[in-house]
Order: structure tokens, then sequence, then C-alpha cells
């Protein structure tokens, strides 16, 4: 019992010992850990938090972008012209990709890309992690290469512009490239408006990518606006179909036709031909891209007459019916030799314009001070620019008459040494439609009608409209100008081409009209210019003025406007161009 | 005695916030995908439209109207001496 407890007591003691020191040599361990972990902890916490709490989120927080839907635009009416629709793009992984060669083969099937190709593409790439593979796939191959569910290939969601009018619309429209930014036309013009701004959320996403949550909105998407323009979709499909007909019928290089709407200085219509398939420009010319109306200058040639004409009325030395004589159509000014080509004796200012004689403006612009006649020119938007929001305008080019040599005066008065784009011609053709006012155009439909500055008085106004009626009359340049049941005022232009450092060529012509109906309170203005037109006609009152009157006589019934010389029936039927089989579907991948 | 009846409500609220937060989350998680669900919504139905009008654009471009007219049904356009004016 004695022994037992001594024991007992003895191993007590030992425990004691050795718990005591064990005891203290755990805890000192555990101290010195606690110690340096905390300093850890608080090294991490106070100096490289920032940098540590970014990794961590960028293991799971992703900016997610939402794309901004392009705007629509639209025609006068609101019928579409431009459309984005949302397609496809495929984007590969070729890293991922490489490691399953075997379904390549099916790859290249569905988006039919030769195997050559693939691999010609994808190996030296094979490091890479993203890649676009094709662009803007038709909405079935992307079910069908969905349904394949080749690891490494992803689709990507993308907006592409589509153009239901194609090629009647190509110029003024423009088109977007593959990242949907304006590249022409409207589409370049108006970018900023239709693009829209794109949104950002940002949210956290799981190992698979999957959105787990979302942690906050960083912007809204800002869709594009809707743009309705000034054209008239029916109009400019009219003016289309007539002017390719014409460039076609007489071998022409090219040509434009303009038509305003009098009132507001509305484009209605806007054409070019040869055009484009902006649906598919893969064929294109470049130089068919530009939009001809706006960047490509010429000499109005006679179109430039009325001018001549109003700037001697309102000299007051010039009355209609004063008479001229032209010489039996030739005359010598200075170093420059000026003929008709209608030879006529005694004129009046009237006939000087119906017959269209080079000789009867001379002796006006030559009778009045040349700084009113530089100053018509000038307020009726000559030598400048149009202003029109189309890109790549070209300003007009007319000298000061402080400038003008001796010969510029009487050149001018005909329509050489100035150049003008067909907008600015139709523009200043507003000025006698309009009863003497220079107006603002614009290819964006407008809610009010703009403020115009005056040029001449409105008695001239009237008066050269008068003038310029009896062109379409018989006996003058442009009969078949004439709009069965509507009075017209034009004038044609025929110019020899100056093709720069050569100078004037031999045999290669500009056929020019430009005119407004009805005559009496204008509604639509037109210009038609065909470069080069090959054979026999070249006249202006020939080969422009009757693509004038079809498109006038169908514009004037699309618009329903009343007829103010209903006892013209037009018996003879419309000169409706031969009716060519359509170029320019969308391509074939289009739903 | 004040002191555990203080501790205990403050525990309560604890709790009871606690318990709100899950909830909240959780609706916040639901509604999140809903939005999700009825964007992508939105998104199919603009897609269908964009079409849709690029369909009707299409069919109703002027060359391929002009086109059936002509040649399907036989049709030309009236010349004005055609025309009537009907004065009320």
């Amino acid at each position: 019992m004695k022994a037992g407890s001594w024991l007992a007591a003895r191993a007590q003691r030992v425990r004691a010992y050795f718990n005591f020191s064990r005891r203290a040599f755990v805890l000192f361990t555990f101290c010195c850990t606690a110690v340096l972990l905390s300093w850890h902890a608080i090294n991490l916490q106070l100096s490289e938090r920032d940098f540590l709490e970014d990794k961590g989120q960028e293991r799971y927080e992703v900016k997610l972008p939402t794309d901004a839907h392009r705007g629509m635009v639209t025609d006068r009416n609101g019928e579409p012209l431009a459309i984005s629709t949302p397609v496809n793009s495929v984007a590969v992984n070729p890293s991922e990709l490489v490691k399953h060669r075997d379904r390549w083969n099916e790859l290249g099937k569905i988006l039919d890309l030769s195997p050559d190709y693939l691999d010609a593409i994808l190996l030296p790439r094979a490091q890479r992690s993203f890649f676009y593979l094709k662009r803007h796939i038709s909405p079935d191959v992307a079910v069908t290469l969905k349904a394949a569910g080749i690891p490494g290939v992803n689709l990507i969601d993308e907006y592409r512009r589509y153009y239901p009018s194609g090629e009647v619309t190509a110029h003024i429209l423009g088109f977007t490239n593959v990242d949907d930014r304006g590249q022409e036309g409207v589409e370049l013009s108006f970018d900023s408006t239709l693009r829209g701004t794109k949104g950002e959320d940002l949210v956290i996403r799981d190992r698979l990518g999957r959105v787990v949550e979302h942690v906050e909105r960083i912007s809204d998407v800002q869709p594009g606006k809707d743009l309705a323009l000034s054209i008239d979709r029916r109009l400019q499909y009219v003016a289309y179909r007539e002017l390719k007909a014409a460039v076609q019928k007489h071998n022409a290089d090219s040509g434009v036709m303009v038509v305003l709407d009098a009132e507001t200085g509305e484009i209605l219509a806007m054409v070019n031909a040869p055009s484009y398939n902006p649906n598919n420009r893969a064929d294109a010319k470049r130089e068919n891209f530009r939009n001809r109306t706006v960047t490509d200058l010429f000499e109005p040639g006679s179109t430039i007459k009325p001018f001549t004409v109003a700037a001697g009325l309102e000299s007051g030395r010039f009355k209609p019916t004063t008479m001229i004589d032209t010489q039996g159509g030739q005359m010598r000014a200075g170093t420059v030799t000026v003929t008709d080509s209608h030879r006529a004796g005694m004129l009046s200012v009237s006939q000087v314009i119906q017959k269209s004689s080079n000789v009867g403006v001379t002796k006006i612009a030559l009778a009045i001070e040349p700084d009113l006649f530089w100053g018509v020119l000038n307020r009726a938007g000559f030598g400048q620019s149009s202003g029109i929001d189309l890109p790549g305008e070209t300003p007009g080019q007319l000298e000061s008459y402080r400038d003008w040599g001796a010969a510029d005066r009487v050149t001018l008065a005909f329509g050489y040494h100035t150049n003008i784009t067909a907008v600015q011609l139709a523009r200043a053709y507003g000025v006698f439609a309009s009863g003497g006012l220079l107006r603002p155009v614009s290819v964006v439909k407008q809610s009010t009608v703009p403020e115009g500055t005056r040029v001449i008085s409105e008695q001239t106004a009237i008066a050269v409209r008068e003038m310029m009626k009896t062109v379409i009359e018989k006996g003058g340049t442009a009969e078949a100008a004439a709009v069965p049941g509507y009075t017209v005022a034009g004038k044609t232009g025929t110019t020899r081409r100056n093709n720069g450092s050569k100078g004037y060529e031999e045999k290669s012509y500009r056929s020019l009209f430009a005119g407004f109906l009805p005559a009496n309170a204008p509604k639509l203005i037109g210009v038609v210019v065909i470069d080069n037109p090959q054979g026999s006609e070249y006249y202006g009152g020939l080969v422009a003025a009757p693509v004038f009157s079809t498109v006038m006589q169908e514009a004037a019934r699309i618009l329903n406007l009343t007829p103010d010389r209903p006892e013209d029936r037009g018996t003879v039927p419309p000169r409706f161009a031969a009716w060519t089989q359509p170029t320019n579907q969308i391509a074939a991948q289009n739903p | 005695m004040k002191a555990i009846a203080g501790s205990a409500f403050l525990f309560a609220l604890i709790f009871a916030t606690a318990v709100h937060l899950v909830v909240v989350r959780y609706q916040h998680k639901q509604l999140y995908m809903e939005l999700h669900h009825l964007r992508h919504q939105q998104d199919e139905l603009d897609q269908e439209r964009s079409q849709l009008l690029l369909e009707q654009g299409t069919a109703g471009a002027h060359l391929r109207v002009e086109a059936i007219a002509r040649t399907k049904l036989n049709m030309t356009p009236p010349n004005t001496g055609q025309l009537m004016r009907v004065y009320p």
C-alpha cells in the first residue's frame, strides 16, 4: 500500500515534469507558428492586398459586353433600307482544336472549307486560343454547327447589315465593314447616331464559364437610333432603273441623277450608274463605290445659262423680250470664238434660252458688270459646298471675278471654267423653282421647311422660269423632257469633257439636263448627268432629257401631283426603259 | 440578467438578418436568371423581327415586284392618257 502510493506519487511527478516541458515546447512551437502566420497575414493584408484581391477577382469576375443593335435606316415613308440582323461568327480555339484533328473533316464540311485550308490556317496558330474561322455564317449553318458540338469551336453573336434595295440605294446608304462600322454614305456620316453604345455587365462565372451571379451593371446598352432619310424608295427605284437603262443604251461611262423636293430641299432620289450590290461587295469595283452626285465635279455647260440670263435681268439692262443679234451663230470675243449649234439671227432673251445660244448669253455676260454676274452665281451656290449630310462632298469651283481673265467672263456665260456637282446644280436650280431662294439640301427627312437665302428677285426667278418652259416646248432643245399632263421648265447641256492635262477631248461629251415640274408651282427638281455617251446621240436633249421625262412622269404619278396641263393626255405610251433582269438579289445565304 | 437579455436580443437580430440575407441573395439570383432569360427571349424576338423585316424588304423590293408584275402577271404601268382624275 505504502510502496504503491510512492510509486504513484513518483509517476505523477514524472508525468508532471514531462508534461511541463512537453507542454512548454508545444506551446512555444505553436506560438512561433502563430506569430509567423499572423505576420504573414498582416503582411498580405497590408502590403499585397490590392494585388491579391484583383488576382482573385479576375478568376471569377468577368466583364460581359452587350452589343448594341445598329439602328435601322428607313426611307421617308418608313420602308426599311438598311437593317441589322444578328448572325453568328465562328470563333475557334486552335490550341483546343488541334487535339481533335479527327473532327476537322466534319468542321470543314459544315463550313464549306477545304481540309487543306484548315491545315494551312489552323496549324500555324496552334498556340493561340482565339481565331475567327468564319464571320457571319447563315442561321442554318449555325444550327448544324451547334448540334455537332466540336470542342474548341464557339459561335459568337454579331450583327450583319443587309440592304433590301441592293444596288438601287447603294451609294446613298454606303455600307458598314465586318465590325459594323460605317464606311461610306449615310452609314458613315451618321455612324455615331446609328451605332449606339455597348453595354457592360460585371458577372461572376463558374469554372465552366456559366454566369452564376450578376454583380453590377457597369454601363447600360444604348441601342442605335433609327434614321429616316428623305429618300422615297419608289422614286429612287424608278430613277435608278431609267438611269441604268440610259447608261447602257448609250454605252456611257457613268451617269447620275438627283431628284429634289423643290419645297423643302430634301433629296428624294439620288442614283448612280453603274452601281454595286452592297450585300455582296466581293466582286464590286472600288471606283463604283463613289457617290458621284456629291464627289464628281463637271462643267455645267449650257445648264448655267438661266443664271447668266437671271444676272442680265437683275442688271436691268435686259428684259425677256429684249432682242439680241446672235450674228448667225458666230462671234469673236477677245481670244475666244463663240459658236452656236443652232444658227440664228436676232433672238429675244427668252429665245436665247430656248435655242441655247452661246452667242446670246456671251453678249449678255459682256454687257453686265462682272461682280453682278459673279454675285448671282456665288449666291446660287456655285463654287461652294452644298453642305449635304453625306461624306466626301467636293466643293464647286468658281474663280472670283477679280481674277477673271478676258476669256473667263465669256466662257462662264455658257458654263465652262467653273465646276459643280450634280447635287450642287440641283440645289442651284431650286433658286428658279422656289422664286429666288437658295435652300439647304439634305438626305434626312425634315420636319420643317428650312429657311432660304435670297439669290435673285422673285420677279427675275419667275421670268427665267417662263423662258425655261419654252425649252421643253416645240422648237426648244429638249422636247424629249416633256411630261404629259404637266408643265416642265428646264435646260439642257452638252459639254466637251475636259480630261485634266490633256485638255478638252475630241468626241467625248457629257449630256446634262436640269429642270423641274410642275413649272408654275414646282414640286420636283431633277438633274441628270450622263458621262461620255457613245454613238451619234450625245446632246443633253436626246440623252439626258428622256431620262428626266420618264422618271418625272412616274414620280408625278407616285406622288399624286395634280396635272396642271390635263388637256395633254399623252397619247404616246410612256418610254419605259426596257426592263432588265434584276442582278442584285441579296446573297443566297440570307434567310 | 439584463445583459443576457440584451445579448439574446442582438443574437436574435443577427440570426434574423442572416436568414434575410440568404433569402435576398436567393431572390436576387432567381430574378437575375429570369432577367437573363427574358433578355435572351428579347434577343430572339429582335432577331426574328429583323429577319422578317428583311424578308419583307427583299420580297417587296421594286426590282422583284416589277419582275413579277411584268413577266408572270403581264402588267404594264398606265400612261397618263389611261389615267383619269376624279374631282370631288
